[in-house]
């Protein structure tokens, strides 16, 4: 249990920057995620953390002691790979057993055949079962202790990957995709699980994901990594109300934000397609206006925006509304209750308002710019 | 429905049962294929199973069956008994060197950062070059006066290695005379196997260390393991596992099999010091035409070769269990 501090890393693969200055502090006991698209660098990132692989320039820091040059098997840590790397010829009890074995047997205890009848081996090796155990007990795969990996399931296999990170307690956790092998149930199962373990344990965690939906779920805090740089940590909520990029709103929240293209006026008047829509810029000109498809609500004046019902998905508890809008490329996404049903029909027209408290502006840069509604603007925008 | 009376029906029989007119055509088919097997691959073995109790002989017109007879020679005659342990030998002395050569070059090749393709290739070239056209190369490296061998050895004469009694011994009274010298005509065969074959097994193991995942060295090394030899022996040598029970087999037929480097360097000799099975049945059913002996000698050798298939039979379907 230790924090995480890593420090400007950046990382060169023959040429091209993979990583490109990252600096995170993670707290004691905190459950951390990594998220972002595939391939912007967080397995390296984690790899780095790890130290399977090494980084170009900066610092590694785990319980305030930097660990740079500091080899994997020294640094403390636990690891849960994507493929899982259960080792295919020992039994589920010797892969959980692996990491205890290397650290609580000496080097001559380790030894085929003759290493079992040294002084001492036997009592550890009964406390090394002890703890297995006592793991599998946790993970619910008692059972199976004696079976080989090729004979368990993909949900299975999960488990005893974890109860090989699990058997001892590590620095830190890392895990690397572990649910991406998994079917959906499954990986909805076993997501809220991680997330006890990691309250029960009160272990630091690292997890990393390309599903936003896991992070936001499972986190305490959410870094979001896109193109080798970290674009914004925090809290879920807040990454999901307060996005500090156009890049994080559209990859955070399903379905996506949606993001209206706007113009600002020389008294800092938001406009959309021309007609004002109520708002102001309170520090730089709006390019973009994104709104969660939650913040919208039908109205009957003329509203923010109006356009003609495209495809209506009925998820049972929400009712999700695509609309053409006018001027917005993408079809605009509106949640309402399944009650609202019958004034949705494919081709009507829609008229929507929205929460001004709920709706962020980005600039020119995608950086997000506040905004604020103007003083003499009607109640409802 | 059910009470309504039989429908007359005109088709034909056998349109009643589609599964045996497919039977009929698929019998039809797979016939050439039957024929040739049993042609080509059944009936030359049968044959020579069948002479393996007769004492045919090439150009003599009778044949009488003798039974047992030539087994029983084998079996107790000092010359065939010999030729069994001398050909036992030269597997055991093959296959380990060989197979764990292979590996050991393949390891090391792994780990290089460049000139991967330079020692694949260098390693490779015995397997590729003919044994026979390699012979006369040994045989000029080997031979007792004039060879790069002795007199390499020679020059090591009045320095430190005259500690070593043996090479004392040989400063003395002359190096062995290798080929020629029934102690070590068969460790010199040997050798050259090795030599010849380690290279093969060598792009056997590195085919094998591909399919070895890179996560399990990486979870291995998180585990705490820091030891080269304990990662080779928690993950490298047990996922090798299937590739070495098909190298050990593949070589150990194949180290059954000598006979280039004995036709070329030795000629079974000196003293049937290296007179190996191959050897034999060549000798006898080929050179000498005495057809019975030597199919009686090949029947011993197929023999030998179906119980290492039915070993690594065994073996496989082990490992397919484990999984
Ligand atoms: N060993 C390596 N050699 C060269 N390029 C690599 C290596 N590992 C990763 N990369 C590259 O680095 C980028 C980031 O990879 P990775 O960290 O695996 O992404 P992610 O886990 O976010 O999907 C990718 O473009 C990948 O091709
Ligand atoms: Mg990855």
């Amino acid at each position: 249990m230790a924090t995480v501090d890593l420090d400007e890393i950046r990382k060169t693969f023959g040429g091209s920057e993979v990583l490109k200055g990252v600096s995170l502090q993670i707290a004691d006991g905190e459950f951390l995620s990594l998220v972002g698209p595939s391939g912007c660098g967080k397995s390296t990132l984690l790899r780095i953390l790890a130290g399977l692989e090494t980084q170009t320039s900066g610092r590694v820091c785990i319980g305030g002691a930097c660990v740079d040059g500091r080899r994997a098997a020294d640094r403390d840590l636990a690891m849960v790979f994507q493929s899982y790397a259960l080792y295919p010829h020992l039994t589920v009890a010797g892969n959980i057993a692996v990491p205890l074995t290397m650290r609580r047997l000496s080097v001559a205890q380790r030894l085929p055949l003759v290493g079992r009848f040294l002084p001492g081996a036997r009592a550890r090796r009964a406390a090394i079962a002890q703890t297995v155990h006592e793991t599998a007990e946790i993970l619910e795969i008692r059972h199976l202790l004696a079976r080989k990996p090729g004979q368990l399931s993909g949900g299975q296999r999960q488990r005893v990957a974890l109860g090989r990170a699990l058997v001892r307690e590590p620095a830190a956790f890392l895990l690397d995709e572990p649910l991406s092998n998994l079917d959906a149930k499954m990986r909805v199962h076993m997501r809220a699980e991680i997330a006890q373990l990691n309250r029960r344990l009160g272990a630091t965690f690292v997890y990393v994901t390309h599903d936003q939906a896991e992070a936001m779920t499972m986190s305490d805090r959410i870094a979001v990594m896109m193109e080798g740089e970290i674009l914004q940590v925090g809290a879920p909520a807040e990454l999901y109300d307060h996005p500090a990029e156009l890049r994080v709103a559209q990859f955070i929240g399903s379905p996506a934000i949606n993001i209206l293209p706007a113009e600002t006026g020389a008294d800092g008047g938001i406009g959309i397609e021309g007609r004002p829509t109520g708002l102001r810029a309170l520090a730089r000109p709006v390019e973009h206006l994104g709104i969660r498809p939650e913040a919208l609500s039908p109205c009957d004046g003329d509203g923010l925006i109006a356009g003609r019902v495209r495809l209506v998905e009925n998820l049972g508890a929400d009712l999700f509304v695509q609309l053409e809008v006018a001027g917005v490329a993408r079809p605009v996404v509106v949640r309402l209750t399944p009650a609202a049903r019958p004034s949705v029909a494919p081709g009507s027209l829609l008229r929507l308002r929205a929460d001004p408290a709920r709706i962020t502006g980005f600039d020119v840069a995608g950086k997000a710019a506040p905004v604020a509604r103007l003083a003499e603007a009607v109640a409802d925008v | 429905m059910s009470d309504a009376p039989p429908l007359p029906l005109a088709a034909p029989r056998a349109a009643l049962r589609p599964e045996r007119t497919q039977a009929r055509a698929g019998l039809l088919m797979f016939a050439p294929a039957l024929v040739l097997m049993l042609a080509l691959l059944i009936l030359p073995v049968a044959v020579a199973a069948t002479l393996s109790f007769t004492d045919y002989t090439l150009g003599r017109p009778d044949l009488h069956w003798i039974g047992l007879g030539n087994y029983a020679e084998i079996l107790t005659r000092p010359s065939y008994r010999k030729m069994i342990g001398v050909t036992v030998l030269y597997v055991v002395l093959v296959v380990p060197a060989s197979v764990f050569l292979g590996l050991g070059a393949a390891l090391l090749i792994r780990a290089l950062k460049i000139g991967q393709t330079f020692y694949k290739t260098v390693y490779f070239l015995p397997v590729m070059a003919s044994l026979l056209a390699m012979a006369i190369v040994w045989e000029f490296a080997l031979h007792p006066t004039l060879g790069l061998v002795n007199r390499t050895l020679a020059l090591g004469c009045g320095t430190a290695l005259e500690l070593w009694p043996w090479f004392a011994r040989g400063c003395a009274g002359g190096f062995p005379l290798w080929l020629g010298d029934r102690d070590h005509a068969l460790a010199t065969l040997a050798f050259i196997g090795i030599w010849q074959s380690f290279g093969f097994n060598m792009v056997l193991y590195l085919a094998g260390l591909t399919a070895v995942p890179r996560d399990l060295y990486a979870a291995a090394e998180i585990d705490g393991v820091r030891r080269a030899t304990e990662r080779f022996r928690l993950i490298t040598w047990p996922l090798l596992a299937p590739t070495t029970v098909f190298v050990v087999t593949v070589t150990t037929i194949r180290a059954f099999q000598v006979f280039d480097t004995v036709e070329a360097l030795t000629h079974g000799g000196p003293a049937k010091s290296t007179y190996v099975m191959i050897y034999a049945i060549y000798e006898k059913g080929i050179a000498q035409n005495l057809v019975g002996l030597g199919a009686a000698i090949t029947v011993v050798f197929l023999g030998f070769v179906m119980l290492i298939s039915a070993a690594q039979r065994r073996f496989v379907e082990r490992k397919v269990q484990d999984r």
